[in-house]
C-alpha cells in the first residue's frame, strides 16, 4: 500500500538529510504508529507519503502510484496537528471542502454530502455545522478534520500528532474512536506521535525514527495494540522502558 | 453603544461649529443650519450631480486598484522570486505621495476622467498590494498543505485559501485608503473639469465666495468619505463574519 524505496530527503540549508536511503513498506489495511523525538522526521515522512514533499532521490509509492500523482487524489487523507481548518469557513464548509475540490458530477456530490451528514452525526458534530473553528474546542476541531478526511473514503489515512494538544480524557476518547474507525473501515492507517502510550495503543506496528539521518526502518511488532497501558505493563514489562530509552537516546540524552 | 457614541460625537461637533459661527459672525463661517439646508436643497440640484460624479470616480478607482493590487499582492505573497524581484520597487514607490505623479498622469492620459481615476487608484494600489502580499506570505504553511492534501489545484488554493485569507486585509486597506482617496479626489477635481465635488467646492463656490454652498460641498465630501468607510466596514462584517465572533 505504501512503499518507500531508498528514499532520501533533506531540507534546503540543512547539512544533515532527514532520510538517506530509507526504505519502509506498509501493507494494505495495516495500522502503524510512527514514534520518534521532535525533529526526527515524523511529520516529514507523512508529508512525503501525502505527496506534499518530493524526495531528492528514491521513490514513494502509494497504491502503486507515485505519491502526489493525480491518480491518488482523494485516496490519501491527511489530518494535521493543528487540524488545518479554514478559519473563515463553517464546520460544514470545512468538512465538505474535499468533496467540492473533487468536482464530482452532481449525483455523486449529493451522495458525498449525504455521507458527510452521516459522518458529522457519528462524530457528534451535527449541531455545530454553522459554527466557525474559533468557536470549537480542540477535540471538536479534530473531529471536523477527521470528518473532512473520512468523507473522501481514503484508502490511506495519515494522522500527524492529531491529539497532542488535547487533554488526556479527550485524547483517549479520540484514540479509541480512530482505532475503532480503522477496525471498521479496514483502510491503511499511519499515526504519527511522540507519545509512547498513544503509539502502543494505536499501532499494530510501530516505526521508530531517530535523530536524522534515518537510514533504516526500526520496527516493533505490537500485538497488544488497543490494550490498556496496565495490560502492557503486565505482558510486556520491558517494552515501555525500551521505548523510553529509545526516545531519550533520540533526543541525545 | 457605538451608535450612541457616534451621535454624541456629531452633536458635540455641531455644537462647537454653531458656537464658533455665532461668536465670529463672519460670512466665511456660516452656521450648521444654513449649511445643512443648502446641502439638502443642493442634493436635488447641482450639488447632487457633482456628488454623483465624484462617487463614480472614486468607485471606479477602487475597482481599478483592486483589479491590479489583489492579483499582484497574491503573486508576490506566494512567489519568493516575484517578491524578491519587485519588492525593492514597491519599497521605493510606496512612501512617495502619489499626487506628485499628477503631471505625469495628465501628460500620459490627458485631462479627462481616466487621469483622475488612475491617480486615485495609484494611492489605493500600494495600500492594498502591501497588505495582501503580507497576508498571503504569512498564511500558515500547514493550512495550505492541509488543503493541498485534499487534492487542491493552484486555482482551487487561490479560491478557497488565499483569496478568503486576504479579504480582511483588502478591506482594511480600503478602509485606511478611503480618506486618502477622497483627499486625492478633491485635488484631482479642482482643475480641468466642470464636474465633481472638488470643482464645486474649490472652483465654483469658493470662486464666487458662495460660502454656504462651499460648506455644503465640504459636508458632501466628508459624507462621501464616511460612506466609503462605512461601506467597507459593512462588507467586512458581511463577508468575514468569523472576525466578529464573541
Amino acid at each position: 500500500m505504501i512503499e518507500l524505496r531508498s528514499l532520501s530527503f533533506g531540507y534546503p540549508g540543512q547539512s544533515v538529510p532527514v532520510f538517506e536511503g530509507f526504505s519502509w513498506v506498509v501493507e494494505p489495511g495495516e495500522c502503524w504508529a510512527v514514534l520518534g523525538p521532535s525533529g526526527s522526521g515524523k511529520t516529514t515522512l507523512l508529508y512525503l507519503v501525502a505527496g506534499l514533499r518530493r524526495p531528492s532521490s528514491g521513490k514513494v509509492l502509494v497504491c502503486g502510484e507515485e505519491a502526489g500523482s493525480s491518480a491518488l487524489r482523494g485516496k490519501v487523507g491527511l489530518v494535521l496537528q493543528d487540524c488545518g481548518l479554514l478559519p473563515w469557513a463553517t464546520v460544514r464548509d470545512n468538512a465538505r471542502l474535499g468533496l467540492r475540490l473533487r468536482r464530482l458530477p452532481s449525483v455523486q456530490r449529493e451522495a458525498g454530502y449525504a455521507r458527510l451528514d452521516a459522518w458529522l452525526r457519528r462524530l457528534g458534530l451535527e449541531g455545530l455545522q454553522g459554527k466557525y473553528p474559533a468557536q470549537l474546542s480542540g477535540g471538536e476541531k479534530q473531529r471536523v478534520a477527521l470528518a473532512r478526511a473520512l468523507v473522501l473514503e481514503p484508502q490511506v489515512l495519515l494522522l500527524d500528532e492529531p491529539f497532542s494538544a488535547l487533554d488526556v480524557p479527550m485524547r483517549e476518547e479520540l484514540q479509541r474512536l480512530v482505532r475503532g474507525l480503522w477496525q471498521e473501515m479496514g483502510n491503511t492507517l499511519v499515526f504519527v506521535t511522540h507519545n509512547i502510550e498513544e503509539a502502543l495503543f494505536i499501532g499494530q506496528k510501530v516505526l521508530l525514527l531517530r535523530r536524522p539521518p534515518n537510514r533504516s526502518a526500526h520496527v516493533i511488532e505490537n500485538p497488544l495494540a488497543g490494550a490498556s497501558s496496565q495490560q502492557w505493563g503486565m505482558r510486556e514489562p520491558g517494552l515501555m522502558q525500551e521505548l523510553r530509552s529509545f526516545l531519550a537516546e533520540g533526543r541525545g540524552l | 453603544m457605538k451608535g450612541r457614541r457616534t451621535v454624541l460625537g456629531v452633536a458635540i461637533l455641531l455644537a462647537l461649529w454653531a458656537l464658533a459661527a455665532a461668536a465670529l459672525r463672519m460670512p466665511a463661517l456660516p452656521g450648521p443650519l444654513p449649511v445643512t439646508y443648502e446641502f439638502l436643497r443642493g442634493l436635488l440640484g447641482p450639488l447632487g450631480r457633482h456628488l454623483l460624479a465624484s462617487a463614480a470616480r472614486v468607485f471606479a478607482s477602487i475597482v481599478l486598484a483592486g483589479l491590479v493590487a489583489i492579483p499582484a499582492g497574491l503573486l508576490l505573497g506566494q512567489s519568493r522570486f516575484a517578491d524578491r524581484l519587485f519588492s525593492p520597487l514597491i519599497y521605493l514607490l510606496h512612501p512617495i505621495p502619489k499626487v506628485v505623479f499628477l503631471p505625469i498622469v495628465l501628460v500620459l492620459l490627458g485631462v479627462g476622467d481616466l487621469a483622475k481615476i488612475v491617480l486615485i487608484a495609484l494611492v489605493l494600489v500600494f495600500q492594498i498590494l502591501v497588505v495582501v502580499r503580507d497576508a498571503a506570505a504569512n498564511l500558515p504553511k500547514a493550512l495550505v498543505d492541509s488543503v493541498r492534501s485534499l487534492g487542491a489545484s493552484h486555482v482551487a488554493l487561490l479560491r478557497f485559501v488565499y483569496l478568503p485569507a486576504c479579504l480582511p486585509s483588502v478591506l482594511t486597506g480600503l478602509k485606511l485608503g478611503a480618506s486618502t482617496a477622497v483627499a486625492v479626489l478633491f485635488f484631482a477635481e479642482s482643475f480641468a473639469t466642470r464636474a465633481g465635488l472638488g470643482y464645486y467646492i474649490f472652483v465654483d463656490s469658493w470662486g464666487r465666495l458662495a460660502y454656504t454652498e462651499m460648506y455644503a460641498g465640504v459636508l458632501a465630501m466628508s459624507l462621501l468619505g464616511l460612506l466609503l468607510y462605512s461601506l467597507f466596514e459593512w462588507l467586512e462584517r458581511r463577508l468575514c463574519p468569523y472576525l466578529y465572533l464573541h
